[in-house]
């Protein structure tokens, strides 16, 4: 039996592992509260149901924030702080040493859960899908409360309190991303348990209330773009500490966070389908569920450590409880869906193949031709480890790539086509008429592009469809400003879901046109440089040496090398860890620039300081990844705003808000 | 299993001369600059033995130099992309070959996204046939554009017919 | 949102097929299946096998820390244990008394020939100060440039491969050995248990 408690050892201890009891306490009583709320129709049960939701918030809150007092004061009586902190760290260090290790990294989960149900319970309205939304939410909280309160509790008692902690993991504490990559992973994955549990009371209930398509879109959207923020953040932080001038390698831990990704993309598409014509019903709740399904496999194969990554947390027993989850999760899930979902019917035919509809649905076929591709090549090699006993393969970039780039570009393709059909149906000719500008403007750029004296079919096609699309979404709008009148921002304050949705489109057509250009021309060279001697030519840049020095800090050191290029001063460092004996970290000096970055990594130094080891690594385009990032989310946050009420011009904007 | 394993994945290892000294040793053997692209994109689809998923030509360990050495020395001898992912899978076993062969279970990995593509454009076609069905047995279950199904939709046609000929309008 | 009065739908899809209603949970339930036997029995943590096994041992000849030359070819005929390690090792260390009994067993002839190969090693003083302290009656060889650590696909050490009278390669085995493991190798090339 494991021992929970002792007061004797440790009172922040104590106190936080009795918040997380107290809140497991309430979280059993408000799961069966919610379920007969549900079964009996006894609202009063689903009133207490979601009270109980507020005291859950409350002590995991309070467990938190022990956890962070106990980091912060460096309370090595706590377990969780003696494993994971130390004196000498730096505040923020220290602040994020929450997460950064397997059961602070749960318990920022769980808390985020918790906060998730919390402000569900304030919103959720009075019908029958109530206490069933509610309880599938108690029954993840369930999961996670009862896995922080007991396996992987950071307040289980030491045997002896230690003067100093063992000390974070150092590859966390080489970049400051480490605050803010795995905060919005975790606020984009948690958050498609509240459109989760809305398609659960769907699929129990067998009916949808008439405001489920709009809370769950917005729900869904919320999660989507923290997930999208947290993909390109964990791009970022990859390019800025790892030293290999890259931003994706295809880690079976970036491809779980990238399949609910598609998936819930593919939910944002066709649930408009849903709000306009009432169709893709148990479709859109099928997506939901795969999303919510796919994050907690993701989360799996990041703690269980069966997949090799560079992400993993260490194994240890959490692992065959979150393949219970994930095992409860799926095949419950799963089946709910496969049992349930025919009974939310259509109310009307299908839609036509050229219409908005058909686009979109079109979109969704190479979404999810996309998960599955993802989701085959992370799991490959642990099926054929399952079957043969050995582990004998690997899926590289190779593969991913040579299916990504088709399919990437069909998403492009039909991303233009989108927004230019008609609901319902459209006639052939009109749509080419319409289709004929992009069409030409895409062909010209990829000409000119070509002219330019780029050959990479890839970029081509990146080119050509960034150039169609843009065109398209830029006729679109001019049409309707002139149409309107009054310029462009009284248009998006009347429409803001179909103009935010198209900025998003601008963001990641800019994605796009980074991922191309920076992937196909990166272009790397190493040299040794020796201090004070001729500066060497390196690509089209000249390098100097200038010296090298060394940083002392109480938790490690760095080695700086300053290396003069083109006349530039770039400071790139190695830095070692306590925790971690001679192994270096990098620290590359990246010098941004709108049309390509230069970056420089140190890969040895010479102990005498004489001479360095350097490699240059150029690339195109780079920022426009995180710029466009940007752009996608601040369009994604424009379709959360609220219509201006139209002017009587168009007064037909208000009798079908929120359509676009 | 208790072992050694020669610096992390993104370790940049402790022994630094040698490490330098292999830097200027590998740059001695004259390579054309295709023979160059060929080692290169080879040394990325080898992944290096002793680290997390990185390809030799991403590390800096001892062993990824040592490997990408003799990838550059086979390339210069005229050995094909074949032989030299053989003789590296000899060794090491197909783990380090990061661009699966597409054979045997390969096959099943390379297949999958393609049955998928096909799987679901048949249930998208199959999905959006229905509608076919449905007119060609019921015609006058299809809404015509006369019918006041959406009023949006309307308003926008009856606005923007004056103009010109739109995608929209033309729907009418 | 704009419902419209729709006609009756083709109520073709109301009672999809049985197996369309398991096909989803089932392929689920397989995919935790596959997830729980690698996680349950996690094959990469074997300490044996691996492509060599069953095939032709590497040929190499090699000079050793006192400036013999041996070469396989050589020692054609005799059971052959041969190790990867480097003083840096932590784990060689801890095996090192085995080697140590082990080479008392050697034999000319058709006897058992133990052999070492310096792994990326750093400081040869350390590694003569290391047989010397375990004393290891066997010769050390040095691999520049790792030659034949590649040929014999060696990614971390303590590797230990256990080679037959046919030069033929029987058994491998990765980490630290202790005596059941090392045992069960000169099995597989007709060499008495320790």
């Amino acid at each position: 039996m494991l021992n929970l408690i002792s007061f004797q050892a440790s009172a922040l201890g104590a106190l936080g592992q009795l918040a997380l009891l107290a809140a497991l306490a309430f979280t059993l009583g408000g799961t069966w509260l919610a379920l007969v709320g549900g079964l009996k129709a006894d609202t009063r049960a689903t009133e207490a149901a979601r009270r109980a939701v507020w005291a859950v918030f409350a002590l995991v809150s309070l467990g938190t924030l022990t956890l962070m007092a106990a980091l912060l004061r460096d309370d090595f009586s706590v377990r969780y702080v003696a494993e994971h902190s130390m004196r000498a760290s730096p505040t923020w260090v220290k602040v994020t040493d929450l997460w950064g290790a397997l059961e602070g990294s749960i318990l920022l989960w769980t808390w985020l859960l918790a906060a998730y149900a919390f402000i569900l319970s304030l919103t959720v309205r009075r019908d029958a899908l109530r206490p069933w939304a509610l309880g599938a939410m108690f029954v993840s909280l369930l999961f996670f409360v009862g896995v922080c309160a007991s396996i992987a509790s950071p307040f289980i008692p030491l045997a002896r309190v230690p003067a100093d902690g063992l000390g974070p993991n150092p590859a966390l504490q080489n970049h400051w991303m480490m605050a803010v990559h795995p905060v919005l992973l975790y606020l984009g994955f948690v958050g498609l348990s509240v459109p989760f549990a809305y398609a659960v009371a769907a699929l129990v209930t067998g009916r949808l209330s008439d405001h489920w398509v709009v809370v769950t879109r917005r729900w869904t959207l919320v999660a989507w773009t923290f997930l999208t923020a947290a993909i390109v953040a964990g791009g970022w932080w990859s390019y800025e500490t790892l030293g290999w001038g890259g931003y994706w390698a295809w880690d079976p831990v970036e491809n779980a966070s990238f399949i609910p990704w598609l998936l819930t993309t593919a939910f944002l598409h066709s649930v408009q389908i849903q709000e306009r014509r009432g169709l893709m019903r148990s479709w859109n709740v099928w997506l939901i569920v795969l999303a919510y399904a796919s994050t907690v496999l993701g989360t799996f194969l990041n703690r269980s450590g069966i997949v090799q990554s560079v992400h993993a947390f260490a194994g240890g027993p959490v692992g065959p409880v979150f393949l219970g989850f994930l095992a409860f999760l799926l095949i419950l899930g799963i089946g709910l869906a496969a049992w349930r979902a025919p009974h939310l019917r259509d109310e009307a035919e299908p839609p036509a193949p050229v219409s908005r509809e058909g686009a979109f649905l079109a979109g969704n076929w190479l979404f999810l031709v996309f998960a599955v591709m993802v989701l085959v090549g992370t799991l490959f090699p642990t099926l054929v480890e399952a079957v043969q006993g050995r582990r004998d393969t690997s899926v590289g970039p190779a593969f991913y790539n040579a299916f990504a780039l088709p399919l990437g570009l069909g998403l492009l393709l039909l991303m233009g086509v989108g927004p230019l059909l008609p609901w319902r149906r459209a006639d052939g000719q009109s749509f080419w008429r319409a289709l004929r500008p992009l069409l030409l403007a895409g062909l010209g750029a990829a000409l000119l592009a070509f002219l330019l004296g780029v050959r990479a079919w890839g970029v081509l096609g990146t080119v050509a469809l960034a150039a169609y699309n843009l065109v398209g979404l830029g006729l679109l709008t001019a049409r309707a400003v002139r149409q309107r009148g009054g310029g462009l921002l009284g248009l998006v304050r009347e429409q803001p879901r179909r103009y935010g949705a198209y900025l998003a489109h601008v963001g990641l057509i800019v994605v796009a046109l980074g991922i191309a250009f920076s992937g196909t021309y990166k272009r790397d060279a190493q040299a040794t440089l020796n201090v004070g001697a001729a500066p060497v030519k390196l690509l089209n840049e000249t390098l100097a040496l200038q010296g090298t020095r060394q940083i002392v800090k109480p938790y490690g050191r760095s080695t700086v090398a300053r290396v003069l290029i083109d006349g530039q001063p770039f400071e790139a460092r190695l830095n070692t860890y306590m925790q971690a004996g001679e192994t270096a970290f990098p620290a590359p000096a990246v010098r941004y620039g709108p049309l390509g970055d230069t970056y420089l990594v140190v890969t040895a130094f010479d102990p005498q300081g004489n001479w360095a080891s350097v490699r240059l690594i150029e690339s195109p385009l780079v920022s426009w990844i995180w710029w466009g990032t940007l752009i996608v989310v601040l369009g994604a946050g424009l379709t959360l705003v609220p219509a201006r009420r139209a002017t009587a011009r168009v007064p037909a904007v208000r009798t079908a808000p929120a359509t676009d | 299993m208790r072992r050694v394993l020669l610096g992390g994945a993104w370790a940049v290892g402790g022994r630094l001369l040698p490490s330098a000294l292999c830097l200027l040793l590998s740059a001695s053997l004259a390579l054309t600059p295709a023979q160059e692209a060929r080692a290169e994109h080879l040394g990325r689809n080898l992944r290096c033995p002793i680290c997390t998923g990185v390809p030799i030509t991403e590390s800096t360990n001892d062993i990824s130099r040592e490997m990408l050495r003799e990838v550059r020395e086979q390339v210069a001898a005229g050995r094909s992309d074949r032989q030299i992912y053989d003789y590296f899978a000899a060794r090491y076993g197909n783990f380090v070959l990061l661009d699966p062969p597409k054979e045997g279970a390969g096959m099943l990995l390379w297949g999958a996204p393609l049955a998928a593509l096909v799987a679901g454009g048949a249930v998208l076609w199959g999905f959006l046939g229905r509608r076919r069905a449905a007119v060609a047995a019921n015609p006058a279950a299809v809404p015509t554009p006369d019918e006041p199904f959406d009023t949006y939709l309307a308003e926008v046609q009856r606005q923007t017919r004056p103009k010109r000929p739109q995608r929209e309008g033309d729907q009418a | 949102m704009t419902e419209l009065p729709s006609p009756p739908k083709p109520s073709a899809s109301a009672s999809a097929p049985l197996w369309r209603r398991l096909l989803p949970p089932l392929l689920a339930a397989a995919l935790v299946a596959v997830l729980g036997i690698a996680l349950l029995n996690p094959a990469h943590n074997a300490t044996d096998g691996g492509p060599l096994v069953g095939k032709p041992a590497p040929e190499f000849t090699l000079t050793s820390l006192d400036g013999t030359r041996v070469s396989l070819a050589s020692l054609r005929g005799r059971p052959v244990v041969l190790n990867f390690w480097a003083s840096w090792c932590g784990p060689c260390r801890e095996e090192a008394p085995l080697f140590r009994e082990l080479s008392t067993r050697q034999s000319a002839g058709q006897g058992l020939a133990v052999i070492g190969i310096l792994f990326q090693e750093t400081n040869e003083q350390n590694a003569r100060d290391f047989i010397r302290e375990y004393a290891l009656a066997y010769p050390s060889l040095r691999d520049p440039g790792i030659q034949t650590g590649i040929n014999y696909g060696v990614s971390g050490i303590p590797e230990t491969f256990f080679i037959d009278r046919e030069g033929v390669i029987r058994h491998v085995d990765r980490g630290g050995l202790t005596r059941e493991r090392l045992n069960v190798g000169l099995k597989k090339i007709g060499v008495p248990e320790l």
